[in-house]
C-alpha cells in the first residue's frame, strides 16, 4: 500500500508504481493520490496546490466576498488578497481523500446556508477535476459578512 | 397615433406578471435542467430556479397590494429566503435589486420600469467579485439594456419595455456559447441565462393579456425554441451558434 516512508511533512504521498497500474480507479482504494508515479517519473501534487485551486474555486462562487485568513485576528476576520488565497483554505488528506476547509467573507443580502453549499458543490467538483482525488469533505466557514459596494 | 391609455404597473398587475413568470418557468424548468453544465454540471438548474420564484411569490399569492413596491419587496424577501442553488441566489439578488428601485413607487412608468430591470441587473452584479459573464449576470444586463432604450422611445408602454427585456434576455442567451467556453464546448447555451429570459417571457405573456393594454403586434415576434438547435448539433462551435443565429431570424 502508501509507501510510509515518502510521506513528507508537508503531506504529500508518493506512489508505487506497481499500486498505480493496478488500482487506477478513483472512487475505490485510491486512498490519497496526491502523488502519483507515472513511466517517466512522479507526479506529486502539494496540498498548497490543492489549496490555491479550491481557493480560487471559492473566489469565483457567487456570493463570497473573499477569503479570510484562518482564525481569527483579534477577534476580526481578515479579507485576504487574491494572491494568498490559500491561506484561508486548509487542505488535509485523510483515508478516503481530500478534507478542505474554507474560510471565507459573504456579501451581506444573501441567503448564507445556501451560498454555503454552492461553495461546497463548486469546490469539489474543481478540485476533483483539477487533481482528480476524490473531495469528501468541504467545510465552509463563514468568518464575516460584507456590506455590498455601491 | 391610437390612443393608449397611459398604464402602469401597479400592484396585481406585477402579481400577474410574477404568476405569469412561474407557470412559464414551471412549463420549460425540465429543459433549463438539461441545458446546465456550468459552474457545476449536476442538472438541477431549472429546478433551483423554479423553487426559488415559488418562494417568491408564495407570500405575494395572498397579498392584494395595490402598490408595485409591496410587491417587490415580497418577492425580494421571499426569494432570498427561498434560493435555491448557484442560480437561486443570483436570482434573489436580481428581485432585491428590483425592490430597492421601485421603493415607495405606487406604480412604475415604463422608463421607471426598465430603470428598474437594470438596477436588478447592478445588483446581481455587485455580489460577485468575478463576475462570468456568458451566465445569468450578462443575460440580467443586456435585458435591461435593451429595457432602457426601448423606454427612451416617446411611445414607449410597458408592454413595448418588457418586450424589448425578452428580446434582449434571449439574445444574449443566444450569445453566451460565444462568452463561456465551457458551453461551447457542451453546445448549449446558459442554463441560468436561459431561465431568466423564461421569466420575463411569462412577464410578457401575462402583460400581453392583462386587458389594460393594448398591444403593438409587431413588438411580439413569433418565438421558437433558441436551444434545441444548438443541443441538437451540440459538436462544434462555429456551427452551433451559426446554427442558433439562424433561428433567431426565422
Amino acid at each position: 500500500m502508501i509507501d510510509k516512508d515518502e510521506m513528507s511533512t508537508s503531506g504529500q504521498l508518493t506512489w508505487n508504481v506497481a499500486e498505480l497500474y493496478h488500482g487506477l480507479s478513483m472512487a475505490s482504494k485510491t486512498p490519497t493520490a496526491l502523488g502519483q508515479a507515472q513511466r517517466w517519473g512522479r507526479i506529486e501534487v502539494f496540498t498548497s496546490a490543492v489549496a490555491a485551486i479550491a481557493g480560487h474555486a471559492a473566489l469565483s462562487c457567487y456570493g463570497v466576498t473573499g477569503m479570510s485568513a484562518r482564525g481569527l485576528r483579534d477577534g476580526v476576520a481578515e479579507l485576504l488578497r487574491r494572491e494568498s488565497v490559500d491561506r484561508g483554505v486548509e487542505v488535509v488528506e485523510v483515508e478516503s481523500g481530500l478534507a478542505i476547509d474554507l474560510y471565507v467573507i459573504v456579501q451581506y443580502g444573501m441567503r448564507i446556508s445556501e451560498v454555503a453549499h454552492n461553495l461546497q458543490e463548486t469546490v469539489k467538483f474543481e478540485v476533483e477535476r483539477a487533481v482528480n482525488v476524490p473531495v469528501v469533505e468541504v467545510n465552509v466557514n463563514v468568518q464575516g459578512v460584507k456590506e455590498e459596494r455601491r | 397615433m391610437a390612443s393608449r391609455r397611459p398604464v402602469g404597473v401597479d400592484g396585481p398587475l406585477f402579481k400577474q406578471a410574477l404568476l405569469g413568470s412561474l407557470n412559464w418557468l414551471a412549463a420549460n424548468h425540465e429543459e433549463v435542467n438539461r441545458l446546465n453544465v456550468f459552474p457545476v454540471p449536476d442538472g438541477d438548474t431549472g429546478t433551483n430556479m423554479l423553487l426559488t420564484l415559488q418562494s417568491a411569490v408564495e407570500d405575494i399569492k395572498e397579498s392584494n397590494a395595490a402598490e408595485v413596491s409591496k410587491i417587490a419587496k415580497l418577492a425580494s424577501h421571499g426569494s432570498l429566503m427561498g434560493a435555491r442553488g448557484n442560480s437561486g441566489v443570483i436570482l434573489s439578488q436580481i428581485f432585491r435589486g428590483f425592490a430597492r428601485a421601485v421603493e415607495g413607487k405606487s406604480s412604475l412608468t415604463p422608463r421607471e420600469l426598465a430603470a428598474a430591470f437594470e438596477e436588478a441587473a447592478n445588483a446581481a452584479y455587485r455580489a460577485v467579485n468575478k463576475p462570468t459573464e456568458g451566465t445569468i449576470l450578462t443575460v440580467a444586463r443586456e435585458a435591461g439594456r435593451a429595457a432602457t432604450t426601448a423606454a427612451g422611445d416617446v411611445e414607449a408602454s410597458v408592454p413595448g419595455v418588457i418586450a424589448a427585456a425578452a428580446a434582449g434576455a434571449r439574445a444574449a442567451v443566444l450569445k453566451t456559447p460565444s462568452q463561456l467556453q465551457i458551453l461551447r464546448d457542451a453546445g448549449v447555451v446558459d442554463a441560468g441565462g436561459f431561465g431568466l429570459q423564461l421569466i420575463i417571457e411569462g412577464m410578457l405573456k401575462t402583460v400581453e393579456e392583462s386587458e389594460s393594454f393594448h398591444i403593438d403586434t409587431a413588438a411580439t415576434k413569433p418565438r421558437r425554441s433558441p436551444w434545441t438547435c444548438l443541443r441538437a448539433g451540440g459538436a462544434t462551435a462555429q456551427s452551433s451558434s451559426s446554427r442558433a443565429t439562424a433561428s433567431t431570424s426565422t
